[in-house]
């Protein structure tokens, strides 16, 4: 058979592309790698980043996962429960706007903590969906001169459909644990971003609100509506750590994006009842702000998939993030040196 | 391989693509390793399909939708190249009439447009091959996207029928059935018909 020979022969003279040129290609990528953009479709595992639960299947999945815990048909805070999203989050900008400052000093770090529950999707025989539960324990310079530093331990894992933890998947469940020192940024909008640049965040919704959209990159301009990608970098924002001021303008921007909505009471990654505004806010998958039912203040995100297909079924929760402690410290963990970790000084901000 | 290691923290192993992009979830320069592994074999598949002007686009493309789709990577998939290849397939057949009208060009007048560093030199010292390359080119050209895409993907990229399977998202026994049918039309372009005469259902080739 000569045919696919010959197709194969067909301009088979071609040269690979030179190397320059293959470099000013590849700086697209790496552009984009620094932009801080998510990833598309199953949500990144970050703990920054917010993931959730809400069908049947998913429940049972946290349930597991979190030893126990059901999703509570409600909130129960005092007085009558928010009966919208724009009272929700009104309630919690005032929450976050009476709460205290950590304000760490700039050689400080703050100490931030979540419990996570993260989906790897798979569609072949070998490695089927599962998610892992990990702890992150972070330590993030106030003065962002060191990178921050993630320790991550793996809590457990389970397989999407039920079922036995293969030994492959242990393996990849294990990638990433650990303790390192992650990229350094110094744009707010960005993932690690300093203490020191969120303080410098507008404190009123409308230029916060400017601030978050004049960070939408052209990935995201491309696929997303710009309420889509200021909910996107908001909820990004939202859990990092923020002067009080400027988390309250949060939550008061994305009170004006048409289209949040109550989803109800859900139980954050930590187990804690909450009480979760959604906003569709990919093609395929909506992001949940997560608030405490009683007191409102931000437990966490998380994200759900809402698309097609059944890799993963539709209302999977592809992340969840909660944050369970937030609080100052002077110095990394112990025998952590911050040798050869540095961060340039941040420009302009 | 002692059965120990599988849940060993820390084993160091050389890395597969899958590892690669979980690690890019947290750290996503990482991801600049899936191009530095595939960049120039990608490049090369998309000049040989569009032409070499719009090779830098579409590799940049498929590299930023794969870095975007990273969290959806089935981790199952030790090998990124097939995902790769299908996310490059589906961006490249969204130029399908620019393609085609590359092929047609190319059968008419004998010469590839924008054709990458090495063709259009050989090309034109190599007639009798040139004559062959325009009645391939021509069932290339009359291919319907979707054999087309896998007669490609398993010529020009050297993906097995399962790797397109996996790229394409199809069942291995579609790819078997579609390249099938693609080369049958090969083997008849090869069989001695005059380019410029060939007919088919859409012929229309003036």
């Amino acid at each position: 058979m000569n045919d696919l020979h010959e197709v194969r022969e067909l301009w088979s003279e071609a040269a690979e592309p030179s190397a320059a040129r293959l470099a000013a290609v590849r700086e697209r990528l790496l552009e984009e790698t620094r932009s801080g953009e998510q990833p598309d479709g199953v949500r990144v595992r970050r703990p920054r980043r917010v993931w959730a639960i809400r069908t049947a299947v998913a429940g049972t999945l946290v349930a597991a996962a979190t030893a126990g815990v059901v999703v509570l048909p409600s909130g129960d805070g005092p007085g009558p429960a928010p009966a919208n999203a724009a009272e929700l989050l009104t309630r919690a900008a005032a929450a976050a706007g009476d709460g205290r400052d950590i304000e760490p000093r700039p050689g400080q770090f703050v100490y931030q903590e979540s419990t996570a529950l993260e989906l790897a999707t798979g569609n072949d025989n070998d490695t089927a969906p599962w998610f892992r539960k990990v702890r992150y324990q972070q330590w993030q310079r106030a003065d962002g001169a060191v990178p921050v530093y993630r320790r991550t331990t793996l809590l457990g894992v389970v397989p999407l459909r039920g079922g036995k933890v293969s030994s492959r998947t242990m393996q990849l469940a294990r990638i990433d644990t650990g303790g390192r020192f992650l990229p350094c940024a110094s744009q707010p909008t960005e993932p690690n971003a300093p203490y020191a640049a969120h303080a410098k965040l507008p404190t009123d919704p409308a230029p916060l609100r400017s601030a978050l959209a004049a960070r939408v990159d052209a990935g995201q301009r491309a696929e997303l509506t710009q309420d889509q990608a200021v909910w996107v970098n908001l909820t990004g924002l939202v859990s990092a750590p923020t002067p009080s001021k400027v988390q309250a303008a949060l939550f008061t921007v994305a009170r004006q994006i048409k289209g949040a909505r109550l989803s109800g009471g859900t139980t954050d990654a930590a187990g804690r009842p909450g009480l979760a505004v959604t906003f569709d806010a990919r093609p395929g998958e909506r992001e949940d702000l997560i608030f405490d039912a009683k007191t409102y203040r931000l437990l966490g995100h998380r994200s759900v998939w809402t698309g097609a297909g059944d890799t993963p079924p539709s209302g999977t929760t592809t992340g969840d993030v909660a944050v369970t402690k937030t609080s100052v410290v002077d110095s990394l963990p112990a025998g952590v040196s911050t040798s050869g970790h540095t961060c340039p000084a941040a420009s302009g901000g | 391989m002692k059965s120990d290691a599988m849940t060993a923290v820390g084993e160091v192993l050389p890395s597969s693509d899958a590892e690669e992009i979980e690690r890019s979830w947290r750290e996503p320069e990482r991801f600049a390793v899936l191009f530095d592994r595939y960049g120039a074999q990608l490049h090369r598949y998309a000049a040989r399909r569009l032409g070499d002007g719009e090779a830098d686009d579409i590799v940049a493309e498929t590299f930023l939708v794969a870095f975007r789709q990273r969290a959806g990577y089935d981790l199952g998939r030790a090998e990124a190249l097939p995902w790769l290849y299908g996310i490059a397939s589906n961006l490249i057949r969204r130029h399908r009439r620019a393609e085609v009208s590359r092929y047609r060009t190319f059968v008419r007048t004998g010469v590839l447009l924008d054709a990458a560093v090495g063709v259009a030199e050989r090309a034109v010292e190599r007639a009798s091959a040139q004559m062959s390359g325009r009645r391939l080119a021509q069932a290339i050209a009359e291919l319907p996207t979707r054999d087309r895409d896998v007669l490609l993907l398993v010529a020009w990229a050297d993906l097995s029928y399962e790797q397109v399977a996996d790229a394409l998202g199809l069942p291995v026994g579609t790819v078997r059935s579609r390249l099938h049918r693609a080369r049958t039309r090969v083997k008849r372009a090869l069989g001695g018909v005059n380019p410029t005469s060939v007919h088919d259902q859409k012929g229309d080739i003036k």
